[in-house]
């Protein structure tokens, strides 16, 4: 029954955060600016760490396929392999994990302690409306750097991929491109941007719900991270299975 | 519906910034009236003494909307708070300053940008239009070498001058507050004692000051209450020459002439 509730509240906070962002846009300089400071700490210096797992994700693709695909004489299947892995299923998971690690916890231990040190209400008695000022700037900055750590990944994937491929199985630049570029569709890009908008907006999501239902002292906090942290690995899980059928039918 | 509801009051409920009707607390301290009713004219200082300093935040942010009454009724300008929308709750909000124990600076934004706040979200003026607009009472309250830095980082009175600042700034048309509550230091009552009067002479708005002991204030005040072996009872202040400003300001039920 409380998982049941927990669903219906994350579903009505995705609501009010869509409507918050909408609906009379009050306070939208300091908004934009506490956007950017999120896509700043999220997109911006969370790179790095992205752009390694992903390179390394295009070189375990590389490794573990090249050998099997130059056995049965398929190097060409090596961008269709690329499409499906990294584009599609895999890459979109990678940057939500990583997405998740770094900034969805931080927003639930942010929120936590702001609600122990009673922040929240001293923003109620300003008159501004904490879904607003705190919620709906974490929303769109992890949705934003979200798509974008999803490009730099994919990028930097199949360049990674690229130049393993050339050290393991001499596969040069033309045919891996046109190998790349006749897998890749437009329903492949759209399956992947539309899981990682949703992973993005679902993190966000979860991560606020849990922050803003901490309690009075910090030990609610730390409860709340691991706990909104597990249900959001599932719930991506979910969007991501169910995106991937309906992609298959 | 909702807000049709909330808005048909009667007129006089206008007339006062902050009405409390049979209001009953959750939690309401020793030889404290239940229920309780209280109205506040549009400008009128009133002090509420004898409440404890861990009760007096109950009334305040009953007052504030910050909760809501187990029982009974609150409006803030006429407006019902427990029935308003969301939107409507939180204009209503704005209009006030609330400065009791739990009110807190933001910890990640400096001094600078906590004072000035809410100018920003609800003016869109940039921080130094506010400050120059406001210099006179920064320089009082002294927090110009201070502006860099964080809540953490900031001397306890600071810190407590800033929430006084950020609440001014705002230019309120109430001011609901606990003086007691901060560091009790001379110089911090003296400043709050100079803001008040000034906010007084102006005509700005009305204020609520409850707590312990608010004898500095006495002079400020148009009517005095203090609470007393369970009820709410008026004194005249020897000497105060001020009439209330809304002479026949009702005091429901629980307030006794002596």
């Amino acid at each position: 029954m409380s998982q049941m509730t927990t669903f219906l509240d994350t579903f009505a906070l995705f609501y009010r955060l869509l409507l918050a962002s909408l609906v009379r846009p009050v306070g939208f300089p300091v908004i934009l600016r506490e956007t950017a400071r999120q896509i700043y700490f999220t997109g911006v210096q969370g790179s790095i760490v992205v752009g390694i797992a992903a390179l390394i994700l295009g070189l375990l693709v590389i490794v573990h396929t090249t050998p099997k695909l130059i056995e049965f004489q398929g190097e060409e299947f090596i961008g269709q392999l690329l499409v499906l892995i990294v584009i599609r299923e895999v890459g979109p998971v990678l940057t939500a994990f990583f997405v998740l690690l770094r900034s969805g916890t931080a927003i639930i231990v942010e929120i936590g302690i702001m609600v122990v040190n009673q922040e929240l209400a001293a923003l109620q008695l300003m008159g501004i409306d904490p879904l607003r000022f705190l919620g709906v700037p974490r929303f769109w900055g992890i949705t934003i750097s979200m798509l974008s750590l999803y490009i730099l990944s994919s990028i930097t994937a199949v360049l990674g991929g690229f130049v393993f491929a050339q050290i393991f199985a001499e596969i040069y630049w033309q045919g891996f491109w046109l190998s790349l570029l006749n897998a890749l569709g437009w329903p492949d890009l759209i399956v992947g941007l539309a899981k990682v908008l949703l992973f993005g907006m679902m993190i966000a999501t979860v991560s606020l719900h849990y922050g803003l239902k901490a309690q009075k002292h910090l030990g609610t906090v730390v409860r709340q991270t691991s706990q909104g942290a597990v249900l959001t690995l599932l719930l991506c899980g979910a969007i991501d299975a169910f995106l991937s059928t309906v992609f298959y039918l | 519906m909702k807000n049709h509801a909330a808005r048909s009051e009667p007129a006089i409920l206008i007339q006062h910034s902050l009405v409390l009707d049979q209001v009953i607390l959750s939690e309401h301290p020793a030889n404290w009236p239940c229920p309780l009713s209280l109205a506040l004219g549009l400008k009128e200082f009133l002090l509420l003494e004898g409440l404890e300093l861990a009760a007096a935040p109950q009334l305040l942010s009953l007052a504030a909307s910050l909760q809501f009454p187990v029982r009974g009724r609150v409006w803030l300008w006429g407006l019902d708070i427990a029935r308003a929308a969301r939107d409507d709750l939180y204009q209503q909000r704005r209009r006030l300053a609330y400065l009791a124990p739990g009110q807190v600076l933001l910890h990640r934004l400096t001094l600078l940008e906590n004072i000035t706040l809410p100018g920003r979200y609800f003016q869109q003026r940039n921080m130094s239009e506010i400050i120059k607009d406001n210099s006179e009472l920064i320089e009082t309250l002294g927090l110009t070498p201070y502006f860099s830095c964080y809540p953490p980082e900031l001397p306890a009175d600071i810190y407590f001058r800033g929430l006084w600042a950020r609440a001014f700034l705002v230019e309120p048309e109430l001011i609901l507050a606990a003086p007691g509550a901060g560091p009790t230091i001379p110089e911090n009552n003296r400043l709050i004692l100079m803001l008040l009067r000034d906010y007084r002479e102006q005509q700005r708005g009305a204020v609520v000051l409850t707590g312990p002991g608010l004898e500095t204030f006495r002079s400020l005040a148009d009517r005095y209450l203090r609470l007393e072996a369970g009820g709410l009872i008026e004194i005249r202040v020897p000497g105060q020459t001020a009439p209330p400003l809304i002479p026949d300001l009702p005091l429901w039920n629980s307030g006794k002439q002596r």
